[in-house]
């Protein structure tokens, strides 16, 4: 099977350290890698390209792929699995680079466009405060959102971000981690949203560095794998990065100035998974309102 | 059939035959079950009648098709040099703006041809800014028309305009010529309906620049470059003549350097023309479309013939003209490409399939050779193995084997050429097209590349109006 792109968090993986995994599962169009503690996302030809994710240039059957449990093994230009081979060329990978790097002359004015604009296509009331938000959410369709526990960690998350307060984050973060069911739960899914958003703007927002370092460390806690599961727990670290999942960068590139591509950019993150789009989506406009507000 | 008799025939391993639709077979196989697999699709609707009539014909049409076919194999397209637009094409006005495809007017527009249009007013000085030129097209300012019917071909939207410098490609065996703009290279670009000042930019160093090095450097050359034989060498390179062109245009560099080094040109103008050419794997596509087109022109207007003699996209409309049919275009709506995309961009942004660029595969190039490039599904999308099936379903639908395009991975055998659209309709297989993705927006420029079926539609015209010439 040939790549069409690999992400750099992959590529800088395979060829630091070549080494072995294991194939943890497979889905109609993905299988899912363990090395280590990062799960590596092997992507049919159509799904979005991933900030873990070896995209292929073809669609398997789902005979097609390794089966889960094949053992692999890693190497500059590919992974083998059992008999099953994914290579792309050593020397000039296909890399792509999943890091949001906001335009330079974006302003935070455009953010905060972005983010309510981003809220009224999802049918959010962009008005509320931290408090009142998670009931709008709610009604989006967020069921993370509804009242209980998962309200509460919402509306401190966002209160987090509009404090610029690490320890609220942490506060929230316990909260939401593993809230949900699938293999990415809804809570770590906004909260890899609202991470990324700090991770790319909050310095364009005007926060200091060590704002911004303590409350992406806040939303990553030592016990992460014992709340969430490996692939959640691999995304949300990406995304503590500034590493997310491509239909974000077209949503969040503020240079599209006429609206005309960030549409279409929402509709296919809204497409991914059964909520993980979704929760993103609500997660991005939210916390950028918030970062920005 | 009784519970007994399931019992029986579930008692024993299966082994099942499965006629067309392959989902049955996929969950057979799924289960573990032998599956053989018969290619097989009906006729397409309503053709049974045309067909007939064709059928009692087929002494005569097959004589015409050899004859077509023949036209196609004997052309030998030359590089000759190099002109300008508005002296070498019939009927140009200042005014006259060419594209690709089947004839359309400006409501029916797709954004890049419209983009396109827009940045050749602008190149030509026919408007003052964008909303200026888009007003004078609503009005009906300027005249449109495919650069088919003037002989020429234009790559993605295709848009050519008087003082646009054009390829000469001269076809030795008949005598006839066709005509293509010099490729702008990839990202912001006109022929994907780009138009601000990079591009246009771009576009008047092409014709103060690069036109006038390569037309010195062909003179230079004392004789015509052989494209056929250039094109026939890349294929055993490993391009397929459409999407990969990375080592016509290394070729094609090789044949001029030394007489680019020779050139008595400033040598800054020099080394800019070499590195713009070396820098873009795609410039060779611009010489072997009107290659292709001298070739598939020399076959025109063969009586009773069914072949296939162009193949073209508006952005809208999906077209094709029949040898026996005249000028005719017989045409459908363009289809969406099921490809890779890169980041940023999906299927959502995609414009429907646009350009001239299938004339490529109307002469067993492009998707019909795709067995020789094994590496173009690193661009379209699928396994090495899909592109050397590609190759070998279109066989069913050609009438003969080119002599002179062969494909080493078949043992050397020729590429399918001459699409007989007759047989189109009766296998209900369609030609492989692969082919770049235009953003829906104009001067977003290429978002991918796949693969694109053309619409039956435009082959059932064209049998239906071939049963009626015979």
């Amino acid at each position: 099977m040939l790549a069409f792109l690999v992400a750099t968090p992959v590529l800088e993986r395979v060829t630091a350290t070549p080494g072995h995994g294991i194939v943890r599962g497979v889905v109609r169009s993905a299988a899912y890698v363990e090395v280590e503690t990062f799960i590596i996302a092997v992507t049919a030809r159509g799904v979005p390209f991933m900030p873990n994710g070896v995209a292929l240039t073809e669609r398997p059957s789902l005979g097609g792929w390794p089966a889960s449990g094949t053992p692999v093994r890693l190497q500059r230009g590919g992974i083998e699995a059992g008999e099953r081979s994914i290579i792309w060329p050593a020397d000039r990978p296909p890399a792509w680079d999943p890091t949001l790097r906001p335009a330079s002359d974006a302003g935070v004015d455009a953010l905060h466009r972005r983010a309510i604009e981003i809220l009224q296509a999802r049918g959010i009331d962009a008005r509320g405060d931290p408090a009142t938000l998670p009931r709008a959410l709610e009604l989006s369709g967020l069921e993370t959102a509804a009242r209980g526990p998962g309200a509460n960690a919402i509306a401190l998350l966002l209160e987090s971000v509009a404090a610029r307060d690490g320890e609220l984050a942490a506060r929230a973060a316990e909260l939401l981690l593993g809230r949900g069911s699938g293999l990415t739960p809804e809570g770590d899914d906004f909260l890899a949203g609202a991470a990324v958003v700090v991770a790319a703007f909050a310095e364009a927002a005007g926060w200091e560095a060590t704002d911004r370092t303590r409350w992406l460390a806040a939303v990553h806690p030592p016990v992460l794998r014992r709340l969430t599961t490996p692939l959640s727990a691999t995304l949300l670290e990406l995304a503590i990065a500034g590493q997310i999942i491509e239909p974000v960068h077209g949503l969040l590139d503020l240079t599209d100035v006429g609206g005309r591509r960030w549409p279409t950019a929402l509709r296919r993150l809204e497409g991914i998974g059964h909520s993980t789009g979704s929760a993103y989506a609500a997660a991005i406009g939210s916390a950028a309102l918030f970062l920005t507000g | 059939m009784s519970e007994a008799d399931s019992q029986l025939l579930l008692a024993r391993p299966i082994d099942v035959a499965n006629i067309g639709v392959d989902l049955f077979a996929d969950e057979l196989e799924h289960q573990r079950v032998h599956v053989s697999r018969v290619d097989w699709r009906p006729p397409a609707e309503d053709t049974e009648d045309a067909l007939g009539r064709l059928a009692l014909q087929a002494a005569d049409i097959a004589r015409a098709n050899d004859l077509a076919l023949e036209r196609i194999e004997d052309a030998k397209p030359l590089l000759v040099g190099v002109g300008v637009a508005g002296q070498l094409l019939p009927g140009m006005s200042e005014r006259t703006l060419l594209h690709a495809g089947p004839p359309i007017t400006w409501p029916d527009m797709s954004g890049p041809l419209r983009g396109a249009i827009i940045g050749a007013a602008l190149y030509e000085g026919l408007a003052t800014d964008p909303d200026d030129a888009e007003r004078q097209a609503r009005a009906g300012a300027f005249e449109f028309s495919p650069c088919h019917e003037r002989g020429a071909v234009g790559p993605m939207a295709g848009v050519v305009s008087a003082s646009m410098p054009m390829c000469i490609v001269e076809n030795e065996t008949h005598g006839n010529r066709a005509y293509c703009t010099f490729n702008e290279g990839l990202g912001k670009v006109l022929r994907y309906g780009a138009n601000d000042a990079e591009v246009l930019d771009r576009l008047a160093w092409i014709r103060d620049v690069l036109a006038r090095v390569f037309a010195r450097a062909l003179e230079r050359l004392g004789s015509p470059i052989d494209l056929r034989s250039m094109t026939a060498q890349a294929l055993q390179m490993g391009d397929e003549g459409h999407n990969r062109n990375r080592a016509g245009t290394s070729l094609l560099l090789r044949e001029l350097l030394p007489v680019l080094l020779e050139l008595d040109e400033p040598s800054s103008d020099v080394v800019a023309a070499a590195r713009f050419i070396a820098g873009n794997d795609h410039f060779y596509l611009n010489l072997t479309m009107p290659a292709a087109k001298a070739s598939a022109d020399a076959a025109a207007g063969v009586e009773r013939s069914s072949i296939v003699v162009a193949m073209a996209r508006n952005g809208t409309e999906f077209g094709i003209r029949l040898s026996g049919t005249g000028g005719r275009w017989f045409t459908g709506p363009s289809g969406m490409i099921d490809g890779l995309y890169l980041p940023g961009y999906g299927p959502e942004d995609a414009n429907r399939d646009i350009g001239d660029s299938t004339i490529t595969e109307t002469v067993g190039l492009g998707g019909f050779a795709m067995a020789a490039s094994p590496a173009i599904v690193r661009f379209v999308g699928g396994r090495a193995e899909d592109a050397l099936e590609a190759t070998r379903a279109m066989y069913d639908i050609s009438w003969g084997e080119s002599r002179s395009y062969q494909i080493p991975a078949l043992g050397f055998r020729g590429t399918p050429v001459g699409i007989d659209c007759r047989e189109v309709v009766h296998t209900g297989l369609l030609p492989f097209v692969n082919t770049g993705i235009a953003h829906r927006e104009p001067g977003v420029g290429q978002i991918g590349a796949g693969l694109v079926e053309p619409p039956m539609e435009a082959f059932v015209k064209g049998v239906r109006a071939l049963a009626e010439c015979v």
